[in-house]
C-alpha cells in the first residue's frame, strides 16, 4: 500500500521536504511509518515531539494505516507559547529517543 | 462561518456571520501580531496551516463550544501567511442571549484553537526567526501540558539566527524531564489538561 506523508512547519525546514510518498507492507501502522521514517531522515531524531494524524485525525502510533492514507507530522502548534491551559484530550505525540 | 484566508481578516464579515435576532451579546476576539516578545523586536509573523485538518479542528471547536454554551452562533476566521505587526491573525465570534456565555466561550474558542488546530506560527525577528511553540525545552510542550515551565531548567530557545536549523541542535532535550517527571513537577501547580475552561454546564 502507499501512504502520502505529511511534514509542516519546523519539521518540513528540518527534513528539508513537505511530503513524501512510502510504500508499506500490509499491517503497517503510524508507529511503524514514523520508524522507518527515523531511519530515512535521521534529523527527526532531536526535532522533538509531533502528533500524527491520518486522513485529518488525530491518532496515536498504533493506528493500522490503508492504502491512500494521509499521513500528517504535526509539530506544536502555534498556541505552545501561550501557556496553553490543556494538551489535546488525545495525547498522540511520539516521544523522541 | 469558519475558514482560512490569505487575505486581512474583515471582522464585519464575523459580525455579521455570528450574528443572530435571538441573540443579545456578540463577542468578538481579535488576535493580533504584536510588536514584541520575549524581549524581541517582532516584525511579523507568518502562518501556515495544514488546509484542510485545520478547518475541521475549527469546525470541531465551533461544535463544542455551541454544546457547553447556549450559543447562538460561531464564526472562526484564521489568517495564513504574513501578519504584520498590528493585524488580525485570527478572529472569532460568538453570540448568544446572554453575555456571560459569549465572553466564556469566546474565550474557551480561542484557547483551544491554540491547542490543536494545525497551524503553525513563525515569527521574524530583528536577526532571527523561530517557530513559536516549539522552541520549549527542545520538546513540544503543546503535547506535553503538564510540563511545568521554567520550575527547574532554562529554557533553550531553539532560535535560528540564519533560518537554517542548526541551532535545533542544542542538546535542551537532555535536560527535560520525562513525561511522567514533567507530571510530578506539574503537580506543584500546573493544572492538567482538564483544566481548560470547564464551561458551566448548560442552562437548563
Amino acid at each position: 500500500m502507499k501512504v502520502r506523508v505529511l511534514f509542516f512547519a519546523s519539521l518540513r525546514e528540518r527534513l528539508g521536504c513537505s511530503e513524501v510518498v512510502r510504500t508499506l507492507e500490509a499491517g503497517a501502522t503510524t508507529g511503524s511509518l514514523v520508524e522507518r521514517l527515523r531511519e530515512e531522515f535521521p534529523d527527526l531524531d532531536g526535532a522533538g515531539r509531533f502528533a500524527i494524524a491520518v486522513n485529518s485525525d488525530y491518532t496515536d502510533g498504533g493506528q493500522a494505516l490503508a492504502d491512500g492514507d494521509e499521513v500528517a507530522l504535526i509539530p506544536p502548534v502555534s498556541g505552545g507559547q501561550d501557556r496553553a491551559t490543556g494538551g489535546p484530550e488525545k495525547r498522540p505525540e511520539t516521544e523522541r529517543r | 462561518m469558519i475558514r482560512l484566508t490569505s487575505e486581512p481578516i474583515l471582522l464585519d464579515d464575523l459580525v455579521r456571520a455570528a450574528g443572530d435576532p435571538a441573540s443579545g451579546a456578540l463577542v468578538l476576539f481579535v488576535g493580533t501580531t504584536r510588536d514584541h516578545n520575549q524581549g524581541r523586536q517582532v516584525e511579523r509573523l507568518e502562518y501556515e496551516a495544514y488546509p484542510g485538518m485545520a478547518e475541521r479542528e475549527m469546525e470541531k471547536i465551533g461544535e463544542e463550544a455551541r454544546r457547553r454554551w447556549p450559543l447562538q452562533k460561531v464564526a472562526i476566521v484564521h489568517r495564513t501567511g504574513v501578519v504584520p505587526v498590528g493585524e488580525a491573525s485570527v478572529a472569532i465570534a460568538v453570540s448568544s442571549a446572554h453575555r456571560a456565555d459569549a465572553f466564556e466561550a469566546a474565550r474557551f474558542a480561542i484557547d483551544r484553537l491554540k491547542e490543536v488546530v494545525p497551524i503553525w506560527k513563525k515569527e521574524f525577528f530583528e536577526g532571527g526567526e523561530v517557530w513559536i511553540g516549539d522552541q520549549c525545552c527542545g520538546v513540544g510542550a503543546w503535547s506535553d501540558a503538564a510540563h511545568a515551565h521554567g520550575a527547574n531548567h532554562e529554557h533553550a530557545e531553539r532560535v535560528s539566527a540564519s533560518g537554517g536549523s542548526a541551532a535545533g541542535r542544542d542538546g535542551a532535550g537532555d535536560a527535560h524531564p520525562g513525561a511522567g517527571q514533567g507530571a510530578r513537577v506539574a503537580g506543584g501547580g500546573v493544572g492538567p489538561p482538564s483544566a481548560i475552561a470547564p464551561g458551566p454546564a448548560k442552562r437548563d
